[in-house]
């Protein structure tokens, strides 16, 4: 309400200003009716009642005026040469975004898919940093990734072009109400012709009461015995739905009255047509009420109202007589009957030509087959959302001020998580093995950002949301951490030290603790990297042993662990009990070269305005050594080179390096994978939510989920690369620096000075 | 406020005419739609009206085929980052370096702006954090890790630390 309120706002304050000074006009009068003196006796109170109303009104109107849900988005995709994507992965968003395919490109939000390249016309949208304008490109592909993004009209090269992103959800007020605003501005000019037709010709003219026009309904309902036309005009309507109730006493209509002339007396037609627009209701959703044109278009077509037809308008307009009648879903002949009524009124008033009229007529009633749900497809990444955000913003806040929140989620990694896990969890149901659950984390660990949270097999589900709430063991996923604390000790441990991998037992009786492997066989003397890397127990365990516990609490405790940490040796094997979203902050330093971010799932929030109110910006800090990370890094890829996480191999490109760590748990309660390339870091869990035996391990369930997930959203490759204190050397069979490469040898990296000194020839 | 105290005589005699005009829709006391979707909710884009974006008159012409050339991504971006470093507006210069970023982690030059800004901002240890993240990747770009290893000088001097500064010095060959 830019334009008028400043006209208001230019008023306000001298009205009660101007009644305190002035003496009230009263002329003198020498004989007083009755009825006279009553009224000279009540003026006052009238005039104070009056002041009070116009109080109320200008402040409703010129407020808040409504409470709106917090709109939730996904992050937006981002499209620049280079980067790898599909056509048909584009159009696959294209659509999810409701993007419409029509080669002209006329409106915004359309597509055309030509001779496999896509051209599109975008949507403007104001993101916190700025407005994206709407643009037509024609984008090309070739062999798995855009080749180049072109202006239509000049062909120009365009270097990034930003799309709208998906809305994921609401955050709605108790009472239900759904509405989002639009500006008359970007309505199209016959929705509002076609609304001022049917409702209320005179609206332009009158001062918020039409006189004629309540004669004229008079004089109908009189000559038809019943109700059959309404006087009331938009300015009317509005003062009704926006101020009162739905009762009919007279005390009502004076006040209904008094509001009408209120509002045109503050504001201007646009400001009222705007505000009518907003406010009519079109429906109910279950528990949610349908309120304004722009949820009105997004529930009824998949659009915003901005991309409104002229049919479609006139289906709006007309349900307005009865929203539960005329509803297009429910009673589709009875819709499209009214439709067409309404678009014969606008040929006959002149408002359209009598061709474009039938042409629409001829239209379908292009409803959506199903209404958009409000529930979100995303209730589990809404889950954290929302417990981000409460931090900072009141409850209150959250389900009224309409709040845009824009968030990290990334809908393709999300679809190929829930995808993953649902058909994992199938296949080993088929195998006879039932109840299984999980969930899966993904993030970019460079930023900490949540790319996808999957917490149900069933991920619509609303219910117990395992990424956040699922505390298990977590296993060999805790022998990363063990590993590192003794690759900071460069002068006593490298990969290469050798560990002994042989039974022994800590404390007696009640206390007494004897790992295994889980081999059940031990493998005598193994080199440091390999008992990570074959997940061997004994001589983990040993080194945990000569590490200490409080030695590797405290990195855990570096490494972002706030749970209570076991004082007890079986730490080393994993007895610390995590949630999934914390096994991945967890590792995040670990994938981030010893540099720790917080995980984040909101990037910023706006007001309704679109004025940015916060952002959660990027902060590291290192919590461990890099060169130390690096080793553990190399150590890790072992783990899918020729570990526990080889099965990774026969799912992902044999180009794409892979640093992970399987975790099995007692009696097989827990399968974990936790793995990372150079742009995201995924943690998979899968078990049973009574705890007990779910017989999968980390690699036949957990791992698999993990797997096809990221063949499916593909991950950049770890490309790792030694940091300035690291350095590597050849290494034989035998744990021995060589000069050259020897049969069975490998290069393995060393934090300097800590490479064996003398070299040996190849045997 | 005159106006006003005209307007209200003239209620009643509307009042009078009013009795019978009919009941518009108003908030809900209608049954719940039995529809089930699966759908997500869309969302109208509340965008400025400036923000429509230009509505062609003619429909699209295939433009020439182009040629197959290289575009640097972030080429705009970099520039509008240098513009908000340049005009020290620090929070905007973060967000937009963490859009690049983004779209291409791997690059030397961000972090270091990541760092000047958190520097601007008086984070000193995380600068040199940044700073050091820079350097792990701007191999064989001896210019850059010269910078990054001249901010790690003056962020260490800042905190305090000189023997470390004089050694970010030295690495930074400005001794």
């Amino acid at each position: 309400m830019k334009g008028s309120s400043r006209k208001a706002g230019s008023r306000k304050g001298t009205g009660k200003r101007i009644a305190k000074k002035r003496k009230l006009p009263v002329k003198p009068v020498k004989r007083r009716s009755l009825l006279g003196r009553l009224f000279l006796f009540l003026f006052p109170f009238l005039l104070a009642y009056l002041l009070w109303l116009d109080g109320m009104v200008r402040d409703q109107f010129e407020g808040k005026r409504w409470e709106l849900p917090a709109r939730v988005y996904a992050s937006p995709m981002e499209l620049y040469a280079g980067k790898p994507l599909t056509a048909t992965q584009l159009v696959a968003s294209l659509s999810e975004l409701s993007y419409q395919r029509q080669s002209d490109l006329l409106e915004t939000g359309s597509y055309d898919l030509q001779h496999g390249k896509v051209l599109l016309h975008s949507r403007p949208f104001r993101f916190w940093d700025g407005l994206e304008t709407a643009q037509r490109v024609r984008i090309s592909f070739q062999g798995g990734q855009i080749a180049s993004i072109r202006e239509v009209r000049h062909g120009g090269a365009v270097d990034l072009l930003r799309l709208d992103p998906l809305p994921i959800g609401s955050f709605y007020p108790a009472h239900g109400e759904d509405r989002l605003l639009v500006q008359l501005e970007a309505l199209p000019e016959h929705l509002t012709k076609t609304l001022i037709t049917v409702e209320d010709r005179a609206f332009t003219r009158h001062f918020g009461i039409n006189p004629l026009g309540i004669g004229r309904a008079l004089l109908a309902n009189l000559k038809a015995g019943r109700m059959v036309q309404g006087g009331s005009t938009l300015t009317q309507q509005l003062a009704k739905n926006l101020f009162l109730n739905r009762e009919r006493t007279l005390l009502r209509k004076v006040q209904e009255a008094l509001i009408t002339l209120l509002l045109e007396f503050h504001y201007s037609k646009r400001e009222i047509l705007e505000a009518y627009l907003n406010e009519v209701y079109f429906g109910q959703d279950r528990r949610r009420a349908i309120h304004g044109v722009g949820v009105a278009s997004h529930f009824f077509f998949g659009h915003s109202a901005s991309e409104l037809t002229l049919p479609e308008s006139a289906l709006l307009v007309g349900m307005l007589k009865g929203p539960s009648r005329y509803n297009p879903r429910k009673h589709p002949k009875r819709a499209k009957a009214r439709r067409n009524l309404v678009l014969d009124l606008l040929a006959q008033q002149g408002v359209v030509s009598e061709s474009e009229a039938e042409q629409a007529k001829r239209a379908p009633l292009g409803v959506t087959r199903k209404a958009p749900s409000a529930r979100s497809r995303y209730p589990a990444f809404l889950d954290l959302v929302r417990k981000q955000i409460l931090r900072d913003y009141e409850k209150e806040d959250l389900v009224s001020e309409g709040l845009q929140i824009f968030t990290t989620l990334q809908p393709q990694v999300q679809r190929s998580a829930e995808r993953a896990l649902q058909q994992r969890i199938r296949e080993l149901q088929r195998d006879g093995k039932s109840g299984l659950q999980g969930a899966v984390v993904a993030i970019h660990p460079g930023s900490g950002e949540v790319e996808a949270l999957v917490g149900d097999k069933s991920p619509r589900s609303r219910g117990f949301n395992r990424a956040l709430h699922a505390v298990r063991p977590i296993g060999s996923l805790v022998k990363p951490a063990l590993f590192l604390a003794a690759l900071e000790q460069p002068d006593r441990y490298t990969l290469i030290s050798s560990l002994k991998d042989q039974p022994f037992e800590l404390g007696s009786g009640a206390q007494r603790w004897r790992p295994e492997n889980y081999d059940g066989k031990s493998h005598g003397m193994v080199p440091l990297y390999r008992a990570l890397s074959h997940s061997y127990n004994l001589s983990t365990a040993r080194l945990g042993v000569a590490l200490g516990i409080p030695q590797v609490a405290s990195t855990l405790r570096r490494l972002g662990v706030e749970r209570e940490i076991p004082n007890y040796p079986s730490l080393f094997l994993g007895a610390l009990e995590l949630s999934p979203l914390e096994v991945t902050a967890l590792y995040q330093p670990l994938a981030n070269g010893g540099l720790q971010t917080p995980l984040r799932s909101i990037r910023a929030v706006m007001d309704r305005q679109g004025n940015p109110l916060n952002r959660y910006p990027l902060h590291v800090k290192e919590v461990a050594s890099p060169d130390a990370v690096s080793l553990l890094q190399w150590g890790l890829q072992e783990v899918v080179r020729s570990g526990t996480g080889r099965a990774l191999q026969q799912q992902l490109p044999s180009t794409t390096e892979i640093a992970g760590k399987t975790g099995t748990t007692d009696g097989w309660r827990d399968s974990w994978f936790a793995g990372f390339g150079g742009d995201r870091l995924a943690v998979v869990w899968m078990g049973r939510d009574d705890n007990s035996e779910a017989g999968v391990s980390g690699s036949t369930g957990a791992l698999r989920v993990w797997g096809k997930m990221m063949a499916e959203a593909p991950i950049a490759p770890l490309q790792w690369r030694a940091p300035e204190g690291v350095q590597s050397y050849w290494i034989n069979e035998a744990g021995q620096r060589t000069t050259t490469r020897c049969a069975g040898g490998e290069r393995v990296p060393f934090i300097e000075g800590s490479a064996p000194r003398a070299t040996v020839q190849c045997r | 406020m005159s106006r006003l105290v005209f307007l209200f005589p003239s209620l009643l005699l509307l009042l009078t005419l009013q009795g019978c005009s009919s009941v518009t829709p108003t908030a809900p006391v209608e049954e719940y739609s039995r529809g089930t979707p699966k759908a997500l909710p869309r969302v109208v884009r509340p965008s400025a009206p400036s923000a429509q974006g230009p509505r062609l008159k003619r429909s699209a012409t295939p433009a020439p085929e182009e040629p197959q050339e290289s575009v640097d991504p972030l080429l705009g971006l970099l520039q509008k980052i240098e513009q908000a470093m340049k005009s020290g507006a620090f929070n905007r210069a973060e967000g937009l370096i963490e859009r690049a970023l983004r779209i291409d982690a791997q690059r030397a030059g961000l972090w270091h702006d990541l760092a000047r800004v958190r520097y601007r901002q008086g984070s000193y240890q995380e600068a040199e954090t940044l700073a050091r993240r820079s350097n792990t990747l701007a191999i064989g770009r001896p210019e850059l890790q010269q910078e990054n290893w001249t901010l790690i000088a003056r962020a260490r001097e800042v905190l305090g630390d000189r023997t470390g500064a004089a050694q970010a010095r030295e690495k930074a060959g400005l001794r």
